[in-house]
């Protein structure tokens, strides 16, 4: 294998951000962008702004301000501390966490979008069948955005393994517990190890086309179904 | 008395007002018409609870479904009817047998009218069970639409309601469904 031991293992490591990180976004963003679509709320407009920040501000002002919050002079650093669960800066629970506000609006977005296509007839529809809204977000809603969730999990995910910014300021680069590849390879070229940092660059490459080839040839093949 | 359908209803849209008073016979097939725009639609989705900032009364059989004065919003899940909508509103996501079940199987079987297959057989569908609604021709959209009503069922003492306002529609699919109605309701008792 022409990778070393530390890459493999930030390669673990990055896949193992990315997967729980886009199941949390699941549980969390997906009724978050329900309530965006439905709420006549004047709050609505304000988070959704929020929702939005991460796709516009550098990567390490987020980080920033989750490094404030979640260090040990924090408000949820405090509050942390106080649970017994330690500071979650510099850990992976607290790399996860970061990575949930880095990629929400890879998440909300999309499923947002077809949940705003939808219109009122399904609901209606499903309403009048006896469905209660409960019954309808799952077995009408969900079903008929697939497409916008398949495009979010895989979004948020490939967006995941692609962070840097965060990762440095809340993370920072502990093998094993928050230095991932993005970093591997920072420290790569920092040694002037141009042919480690290469070999992993190229994987990253890699890995990001077959994502995005992958996602192009699904919404593709809905767009035929669909007629 | 108590077994009539009371509607009265006030609801506000830029540029229309349903302002309506009816008492109807909550049994019999009552046919609301009038020019389009006249609010005949309105009605029912008020009617049906599609509208919850409707203000008025919703009384049917003795059942108070809506009143906005005492703040009472029965939820369209829990009304007791069947709405045919103006277009065919099939859910994409099912084929057409999910799509007729989704509204049986949310009816408790004490409540059932008629058995699964008596729909399919009166409507000509039961080959398109298996279709997608999107494979299907707007014609066969209608009649597994109809099914789609017929097997979510009534309750005993329900207020039939069907759209009459079905525009864009030529006088001959009219006629057509029409046809296909009388048959199913002397045979299912569907409009007591």
């Amino acid at each position: 294998m022409l990778l070393t031991p530390s890459d493999l293992q930030a390669i673990g490591l990055t896949l193992q951000v990315a997967t729980l990180t886009t199941l949390m976004l699941l549980v969390l963003g997906v009724p978050l962008a329900w309530w965006l679509a439905r709420s006549r709320s004047a709050w609505s407009r304000p988070v959704g702004a929020l929702v939005s920040m991460p796709l516009v501000l550098p990567p390490s002002v987020l980080g920033f301000y989750l490094l404030v919050l979640m260090g040990p002079n924090g408000p949820v650093g405090g509050l942390t501390q106080a649970l017994g669960l330690g500071v979650l800066t510099f850990s992976f629970a607290g790399l996860v966490i970061a990575s949930v506000f880095y990629s929400l609006p890879f998440m909300v977005q999309p499923v947002l979008n077809a949940m705003q296509q939808l219109g009122e007839r399904p609901l209606e529809v499903a309403a009048s069948l006896r469905a209660s809204k409960r019954d309808t977000f799952f077995s009408v809603v969900l079903p008929l955005c697939r497409p916008g969730l398949v495009t979010g999990v895989i979004m948020s995910f490939a967006h995941t393994v692609g962070e840097f910014g965060v990762v440095l300021m809340v993370g920072g680069n502990i093998p094993g517990v928050t230095r991932v590849v993005s970093v591997q390879i920072y420290d790569h070229v920092e040694a002037l190890e141009y042919g480690d940092a290469h070999r992993l660059a190229a994987v990253m490459l890699g890995f990001s086309f077959v994502v995005l080839l992958a996602l192009q040839l699904y919404n593709h093949r809905q767009r035929k179904g669909l007629r | 008395m108590s077994q009539d359908l009371q509607l009265t209803a006030r609801l506000e849209r830029p540029g229309f007002l349903l302002d309506v008073d009816l008492t109807l016979p909550g049994r019999g097939v009552t046919v609301l018409f009038g020019p389009s725009g006249s609010g005949k639609t309105s009605c029912l989705r008020v009617l049906a609870g599609l509208e919850p900032q409707a203000r008025g009364v919703v009384r049917v059989d003795g059942e108070v479904w809506q009143d906005s004065a005492q703040g009472v919003m029965r939820p369209v899940h829990q009304r007791a009817l069947g709405y045919v909508f103006q277009e065919a509103s099939l859910f994409d996501h099912l084929s057409v047998r999910n799509n007729l079940m989704f509204g049986f199987k949310r009816t408790p079987p004490p409540q059932r009218r008629h058995a699964w297959d008596h729909g399919l057989e009166l409507l000509g569908i039961a080959h398109l069970l298996e279709r997608s609604p999107l494979d299907l021709s707007g014609g066969e959209r209608q009649r597994a639409r109809a099914t789609h009503k017929r097997t979510a069922n009534r309750r005993r003492r329900s207020t039939q309601k069907r759209d009459p306002a079905v525009v864009g529609t030529t006088a001959r699919t009219a006629g057509h469904s029409r046809g296909v109605r009388h048959p199913l309701q002397r045979r299912t008792g569907a409009s007591g």
